[in-house]
């Protein structure tokens, strides 16, 4: 918001959606109606308001009119509210069933009409806003042709009204291209799921679109500004998935009318991804491609950053299609891309984005990602490439320290040291950072230099490295100090190493290695029991227990761990070995 | 006594209501509490919620900035301010009333008092007015209905010549540039030209009165610190004075503040020198007013400045990398369809994107204005004799020169070239 927030701001509802009951008798009708009129100062002081006859049901019957009869009391309800706050303004949105050539059916629409009229005629008077709206949602009968239907339409434009059609299943041949020029908005439904399961998903779509609009807006966040009451239930809801779930509010028939707390909407960016999803048909039908495209294109950033990359993707996707500038095709391609990679779904990462490089295009980013992607199927060589091809391109968007940091990672999976170190050195070149530095230690050790590669990793520790991090850094460190025979000093730092990560297998194997070089073996059958806790496969880890269980001359119990490695993995020589001997001195002492 | 000040703009989303922050900042000053209200079409409240709030507040004076717009939204308010609170005053200032007809406060029996005057001294004169029990006087500055129903103009009043005078909002806490993300300042009014079409010429007399380049880097300065940096400068026209402009700038990169400005500003002032220093101060964009490139019209706007000179000014602010919009309009007299069209063609030859405050609008008639007090010699044809008197012509006419179709006609293609729909933000 550019301006000033304001002490009247209690984020009352914006639209409200009436789901009729069609068994409703007149005096719950008279209720329902009352019920509204006590509603209407208490939301926004720009509203709509919505009434469905049908909620569920795609098509209505023949001659059904309660929902009419309802609509045309709401508009008299309007009229007079209206007339108390002259600075309200009301759109009154009753859906209604259009048959086939029966003019009867004009009439009782013209009485629904009939209350906007002194609004309409003070509004030209003296050059306002009409401020009552009464904008039909129309669902076609059985049979009805697209020339009745325009010519229902024509009915209400001729009267300063702008209906909009409701269609379940399949769109009449012409209807939208003779209506779509008169500025007639659809609502599509393929699945002909209802009437209020559409406007819950354009309402949706219609709030996150007005949130481009808003500084610091957030996205996903819950759409807070409807309610819903269904007549049947008796319940009024917060939001339509309230009313889906079947968790009202309160009741709308008990007393006064009171504001559904918006905080009990719950989890609201699954609803807002899938409410996104199922509106394209409408969107593309209402040639509303470009505003649908940068809805999905945000919304696909949105959620990638919650980290819901599935639902990313598919919005992305979305955008993509929706496009008609290449670049946008290209930036939704490179988003669809990443959302892949990041869930882990390398195949269709690696398809998106070689069809993102044929895009204009940052080429420098794409190869960068299908580096990550190459890297990540562990083709290290052809992940060199790609990396290569982005330090080439010169990109923008990804510093050169990213790439020759993966490059550096590349080089020290396939063991080439020297080139690693290379790389890691460009990284360091803007300032020293932790970890390139602590892969300048891993280099070290991969060469045997242990001395160096202590000295790196001792200063990673310095430099303070984030702490997912430490552990792997205090680690190292303990691999360096047990090379050099520095077992004691190991032990120390590997405690610190288990304490701030006892999750990481390799802490108490190396752990336990050292308790064992220095007989202190129960401590050491702790840190493998702990070990083959974390991955019961770990034959090595079963292996070494057995080792320390001989050695405390539990020997059944380390014929037990042996035999149990063995089955895991049967090339451990020393497995072999023991095995065969402690059975055999089983075996002397049994006999 | 508790003032409440509202500024509600059903159409565009709610701004920073500065000129109430100033009214605001006098009468803080003088020991009223004040509330500020601003509401626009992005604002939620419901009726319940504002009947609640007046009921709690209890305003014994209750102020609106009004346009032609708004007004039929700020009478809406002000009766039922009166409806609920019986003994409130209700003023109704902003430019609508400066030149507002007197019979239009007989027909508004909501409204008690039209502020004539400037609003920093008409404020203070009907708040002492009414706590003094003489309200129903004559009051400097504004006009007033008497109980026979007749209207009694006071004395007008005569602004001091240095808005250093007047307090500022932002320094008195009446404004608060945390709570925004964009903060419009005002150190200057009025404006020394005459153009035909404007409400400033009358309404300031063609004087133009400013802050001091200290006050006003005061104010940026409290307002940087304490919000985003982003100014919005609603004078009418920034770089009047060079000597002024250049000390603001120069001010702003002294004090090492970091604000991103849109300004407004003619195009004869608009120099390399100073474009170079508006571009490393952190000047934005810059918005100049072309009003029409065609030959046939823009000499009998008297707004003496060539559309060449614009042009230039444009391409050079461009080239070193301002935002530049163009103000422009169309049904303007004298101006037939096709050079509409040039208007249209020179905007985007000069490289400006026909976007935001680029969007042409059709010409309006305001109160104050030239061209509404003698229209019919403008060539302008009104669409209907029954206007109520509280409302101008506004846009509801035909022109010599073009019918009420090709006047839709050009307001079509301009939105047809826009990219963005046709969202100007300045009127």
């Amino acid at each position: 918001m550019r301006g000033c927030s304001h002490p009247l701001d209690d984020r009352p509802p914006e639209s409200v959606f009436l789901l009729l009951d069609p068994d409703a008798g007149p005096q719950e009708r008279r209720r329902l109606v009352s019920w509204v009129e006590g509603m209407l100062p208490w939301l926004n002081w720009r509203s709509h308001v919505f009434v469905l006859e049908d909620a569920r049901s795609s098509i209505l019957e023949h001659g059904q009119s309660g929902g009419l009869e309802v609509a045309e009391q709401l508009a008299g309800v309007a009229s007079r509210f209206l007339g108390e706050h002259e600075f309200a303004t009301l759109y009154l949105h009753p859906s209604m069933t259009v048959r086939s050539w029966d003019a009867r059916q004009w009439v009782p629409w013209d009485r629904l009409l009939a209350p906007a009229k002194p609004f309409q005629t003070r509004a030209y008077r003296e050059l306002g806003e009409a401020r009552l709206f009464i904008s039909p949602i129309l669902t076609l009968d059985q049979n009805v042709s697209a020339g009745e239907a325009l010519e229902a339409a024509e009915f209400f434009h001729s009267r300063f009204s702008t209906p909009s059609f409701y269609i379940p299943g399949k769109v009449p041949e012409g209807l939208i291209n003779e209506a779509g020029n008169c500025g007639i908005r659809f609502y599509v439904d393929p699945g002909a799921g209802g009437i209020a399961p559409q406007l819950w998903v354009n309402h949706v779509f219609e709030t996150v679109l007005d949130r481009f609009g808003e500084d610091g807006g957030e996205l996903l966040a819950p759409c807070g500004g409807h309610v819903v009451v269904d007549e049947r239930s008796g319940g009024l809801f917060s939001c339509f998935r309230q009313w889906e779930e079947g968790k009202p509010s309160t009741s709308w028939n008990v007393g006064d009318f009171q504001l559904p707390d918006p905080a009990a909407q719950g989890p609201c960016p699954e609803c807002i991804g899938r409410s996104l999803l199922s509106m394209r048909e409408s969107l593309v039908v209402n040639d509303r491609e470009k505003e649908a495209r940068q809805v999905y294109f945000e919304a696909a950033r949105a959620f990638s950053t919650r980290k819901d990359y599935r639902m990313a993707a598919d919005l992305a996707r979305h955008a993509f299609e929706l496009s008609d500038q290449d670049e946008d095709r290209a930036a939704a391609l490179v988003q669809e891309g990443l959302c892949h990679l990041n869930s882990g779904e390398l195949e269709k990462a690696e398809k998106v984005l070689e069809l993102a490089s044929t895009y204009p295009v940052d080429q420098g980013l794409v190869a960068f990602h299908r580096g990550q992607i190459q890297f990540a199927w562990r083709d290290y060589i052809e992940a060199l490439d790609r990396f290569e091809e982005a330090l080439e391109s010169g990109s923008e968007h990804v510093p050169v320290e990213d790439i020759c940091f993966q490059m550096a990672l590349c080089h020290i999976n396939i063991e080439e040291y020297p080139d690693a170190r290379r790389y890691l050195e460009r990284c360091l070149k803007p300032g020293r950072k932790v970890v390139p530095v602590f892969y300048l230690g891993v280099c070290d050790l991969g060469e045997g230099r242990v001395e160096s590669a202590m000295a790196h990793f001792l200063e990673a520790l310095r430099m303070g490295p984030a702490r997912e991090d430490l552990s792997r850094v205090l680690f190292n460190i303990g691999t360096c100090l047990k090379d050099l025979g520095r077992i004691d000093e190991a032990i120390d730092v590997l405690e610190k190493a288990v304490e701030v990560d006892p999750e990481d297998l390799a802490n108490h194997n190396l752990l336990g290695f050292c308790y064992y070089k220095t007989k202190m073996h129960q401590r050491a059958v702790d840190c493998f029991l702990r070990a083959v806790e974390i991955n019961p496969c770990s034959a090595i880890d079963w292996a070494n227990l057995g080792s320390n269980l001989r050695d405390l001359g539990r020997i059944d119990e380390a014929v037990a761990m042996y035999k149990k490695a063995h089955s895991l993995d049967p090339t451990i020589e020393f497995v072999r070995v023991n095995l065969a001997r402690l059975t055999k001195v089983l075996e002397e002492s049994d006999g | 006594m508790r003032v409440l000040l509202v500024d509600f703009n059903p159409f565009m989303p709610p701004v920073t209501p500065i000129s109430l922050g100033n009214l605001g900042a006098v009468l803080k000053a003088l020991g009223h509490q004040v509330r500020i209200l601003s509401l626009g079409s992005t604002s939620r409240f419901s009726p319940q919620r504002l009947l609640a709030f007046l009921k709690g507040y209890k305003p014994r004076v209750t102020g609106f900035g009004t346009y032609q717009r708004n007004i039929h939204h700020v009478r809406a308010l002000a009766g039922m301010v009166k409806q609920v609170l019986h003994d409130s005053v209700v003023v109704l200032g902003g430019p609508q009333a400066t030149f507002l007809p007197d019979a239009a406060l007989s027909i508004m029996p909501e409204i008690d008092y039209v502020s004539r005057g400037e609003g920093e001294l008409t404020i203070r004169t009907i708040v002492e007015a009414v706590e003094g029990g003489r309200g129903e006087g004559p009051i400097a500055g504004v006009t007033l209905r008497a109980r026979d129903g007749a209207c009694i103009t006071g004395a007008s009043t005569e602004p001091p010549a240095d808005l250093d005078a007047y307090p500022s909002p932002w320094l008195t806490g009446v404004l608060d540039p945390a709570a925004l993300e964009e903060s419009i300042m005002l150190t200057s009014r009025g404006c020394p030209n005459d153009c035909c079409f404007c409400y400033t010429p009358a309404a300031f007399e063609r004087r133009t009165r400013s802050q001091s380049v200290e006050r006003v880097l005061e104010d940026i300065t409290w307002v940087c610190r304490r919000g985003t940096g982003h100014l919005w400068f609603a004078d009418p026209n920034f770089s009047y004075c060079e000597r002024r402009v250049v000390g603001i700038l120069e001010g702003i990169l002294s004090k090492g503040l970091k604000v991103e400005m849109w300004v407004e500003t003619r195009a004869d002032m608009l120099t390399p020198p100073l474009i170079s220093l508006m571009k490393e101060a952190g000047v934005r964009s810059v918005a100049m007013g072309l009003e029409s490139a065609s030959p046939n019209v823009y000499p009998a706007l008297n707004k003496g400045i060539d559309p060449e000179e614009i042009g230039c000014a444009a391409r050079a602010a461009i080239e070193a990398g301002l935002d530049v919009e163009l103000f422009s309009q169309y049904a303007l007299p004298g101006e037939t369809v096709d050079d509409a069209m040039k208007t249209l063609n020179f905007v985007k030859d000069c490289g400006v994107q026909i976007k935001g405050n680029s969007n042409a609008q059709q010409m309006q008639l305001y109160f104050g204005s030239k061209l509404h007090s003698d229209f019919r010699k403008h060539g302008v044809r009104p669409l209907r004799e029954d206007f109520p008197s509280f409302l101008s012509i506004g846009t509801q006419f035909e022109t010599d020169w073009m019918s009420r179709a090709e006047i839709e006609q050009v307001g079509n293609v301009w939105l047809a070239e826009s990219l963005d729909g046709g969202k100007r933000v300045v009127s």
